[in-house]
Parts: C-alpha cells; sequence; structure tokens
C-alpha cells in the first residue's frame, strides 16, 4: 500500500467525523507519510497499523475531546468504541469469528427448511390417512380433506426438494471459501520460499 | 523503555522542544522518538490538545509544492513549559534520592 492507497482508506474510516476535524487528521498524516519519503512512508504505515486501526484510534480521540468539552454524544462515543474494539482484534481472529457466525446461520437456515418441509410432508400423509377414515362417514369431506392433504404434502415436496438443492450449493460454497483461503496461504509460502531462494542464490553469487 | 511516559511529561517534552524553534509533525515525531519511545500515533492528539490550550498555534508553509504545517510555542506555552521544567528538576531529584539513598533523606 502506498502513501495514497493508506489516506484514501484512511479517509473511508474518518467518513464520521466532521468535515473539518477528518480534513485536519488527514493532512496531518498525509504531510508526515509525504515527509517520511518512500521508504520511511512503509515503516512508519507498519508501525501506525491498518488505516482502519489509525481511524479507530483517532476517532476514540474525537469522542474523548467532545467529552471534556462537555458536548458528549453517546452514540458518537458508542460508535467510536465499537469501531476501536473491532480494529483491535487480529484480522485472522476477526475472519475466523465471522465464518463460524455465518456457517452456524446457514446450518440454522438449512435445518429449518428441513425441519418445516418434513412436517408439511408428515402433515399431508396425516391428511390422507384422515381423509381414509372419513370416507365411510362423508364422502364430500373425505374427498376435500384428501386435496387438502395432496396439497400440503405437495408444498412440502417441493419444499424439501429445495433445502437439498440449498444445502448442496451452500455446502460447495463454503468448502470453496476453505480451498481459496487454503490456496492463498499455500501461494503465501510458495512466495516466501522463492524469495528466500533469490535471497540464498544472491548470497552465494 | 521500562517507564512509561505520561501525558504531562509528554506535553513537556514537546513544549521544550517546540521553546527551541518552530517545527513540523515529521520531525517533531522523530526528534521525540531519537529519545522517548512514542508510536507515530501519539503526538497527533496532543498537538491538536495543546493548540486548543492555547499552548501552540500552527502555520503552514509551501514547501516543494505541498504543505508543512509549522508548530509555534505562544506565550502561554512558555510559561508552562518552565512551570513543567521546574517541577520536573524537583521530581527527579526526589526519585534520585529515593533511588540512591534509600530511607536516608
Amino acid at each position: 500500500m502506498n502513501t495514497r492507497e493508506y489516506i484514501e482508506e484512511l479517509k473511508i474510516h474518518l467518513r464520521k467525523l466532521p468535515d473539518d476535524d477528518r480534513e485536519d487528521a488527514i493532512s496531518y498524516y498525509f504531510e508526515y507519510l509525504t515527509e517520511a519519503g518512500p521508504g520511511g512512508a512503509e515503516e512508519a504505515m507498519a508501525r501506525l497499523g491498518t488505516p482502519a486501526q489509525l481511524a479507530a484510534g483517532i476517532r476514540a480521540d474525537r469522542a474523548w475531546e467532545h467529552i471534556e468539552d462537555g458536548e458528549a454524544n453517546l452514540g458518537e462515543g458508542v460508535s467510536a468504541v465499537w469501531s476501536a474494539g473491532v480494529a483491535a482484534i487480529p484480522r485472522t481472529i476477526l475472519a475466523v469469528l465471522v465464518t463460524a457466525i455465518v456457517i452456524v446461520i446457514f446450518f440454522a437456515i438449512i435445518i429449518t427448511l428441513f425441519a418445516v418441509s418434513v412436517g408439511l410432508i408428515g402433515g399431508g400423509i396425516g391428511g390422507l390417512v384422515l381423509g381414509a377414515m372419513f370416507l365411510s362417514v362423508s364422502i364430500p369431506s373425505a374427498v376435500f380433506l384428501f386435496g387438502c392433504a395432496l396439497i400440503i404434502g405437495a408444498v412440502g415436496f417441493l419444499l424439501f426438494r429445495f433445502s437439498v438443492w440449498v444445502s448442496k450449493h451452500l455446502l460447495y460454497g463454503i468448502a470453496g471459501v476453505f480451498n481459496g483461503i487454503r490456496r492463498s496461504k499455500q501461494a503465501k509460502i510458495q512466495r516466501k520460499a522463492a524469495k528466500q531462494a533469490t535471497k540464498a542464490e544472491r548470497r552465494a553469487s | 523503555m521500562l517507564f512509561q511516559i505520561g501525558a504531562t511529561l509528554l506535553d513537556a517534552c514537546v513544549l521544550s522542544v517546540l521553546r527551541k524553534e518552530d517545527t513540523y509533525g515529521y520531525i517533531l515525531t522523530q526528534t521525540l522518538r531519537d529519545t522517548i519511545e512514542i508510536s507515530e500515533s501519539t503526538l497527533y492528539p496532543v498537538l491538536r490538545r495543546l493548540q486548543k490550550e492555547d499552548c501552540l498555534s500552527a502555520y503552514d508553509v509551501s514547501w516543494q509544492g505541498r504543505n508543512r504545517r509549522y508548530y509555534t510555542i505562544t506565550e502561554k506555552g512558555r510559561a508552562r513549559a518552565s512551570e513543567y521544567a521546574g517541577a520536573w528538576t524537583d521530581f527527579r531529584g526526589r526519585v534520585d534520592m529515593l533511588i540512591e539513598g534509600g530511607l536516608a533523606s
């Protein structure tokens, strides 16, 4: 990430600040990174943390200034503390957390879909049995029950097919994401190995 | 570094550096970083606060097509800097006595 990209991202993370506060912070850090020069800027950016982390710090400072001025704004304070907290969680942990939550939600949806479809099919079968029992009592009632049971059963069957389709695609999707993560990790390791190899070659020559 | 630099001591350091001459954020940070361990994002809120308290003021200087924001110490800042300097000498002396002399006074 170069200085311009870093500053652009910082701007995005500071969008909730009043315009003059945002401009003040942006111009300070833009000047700072520019003065550091290309090499120094890279080191400085590494020490400043991600733009999200730096922005969280700036927003927390602003919220604190407001509290000291006696113009505390609860919403601003809570939102600053919240984003500071999220920024403080290492990226990997955040990713694992989000993935876990998403997987749990997916499974909950799948299980609900199956439960509802099985319930509907069961209801349809029950309706058929009830209709059969009514055959000797009243033919029209029995036919009505058969009709309802068939509709309910058909809806349940369709929903069941849909649940199978959804769960298959979700599982493929999740597997795909994990594969992607593994591949990018492998690529990273390979890049690292290649770098070390070139370094070793340079040393040898 | 073993010892923490508190807000007041940091104010004292910033004001003392600016008492010598005006400078801009990057140089100020590097000057302090030569001596004490502070992160690159420490000074921004400090400079803002000292400006709000009228201890510092800022002016922009055009340099190679861009802006450098110079910070300069105000009269109030100078007064506070010498107050801090006196308090620091006193504090340092007493801590020295404790560390070197223990209970003896």
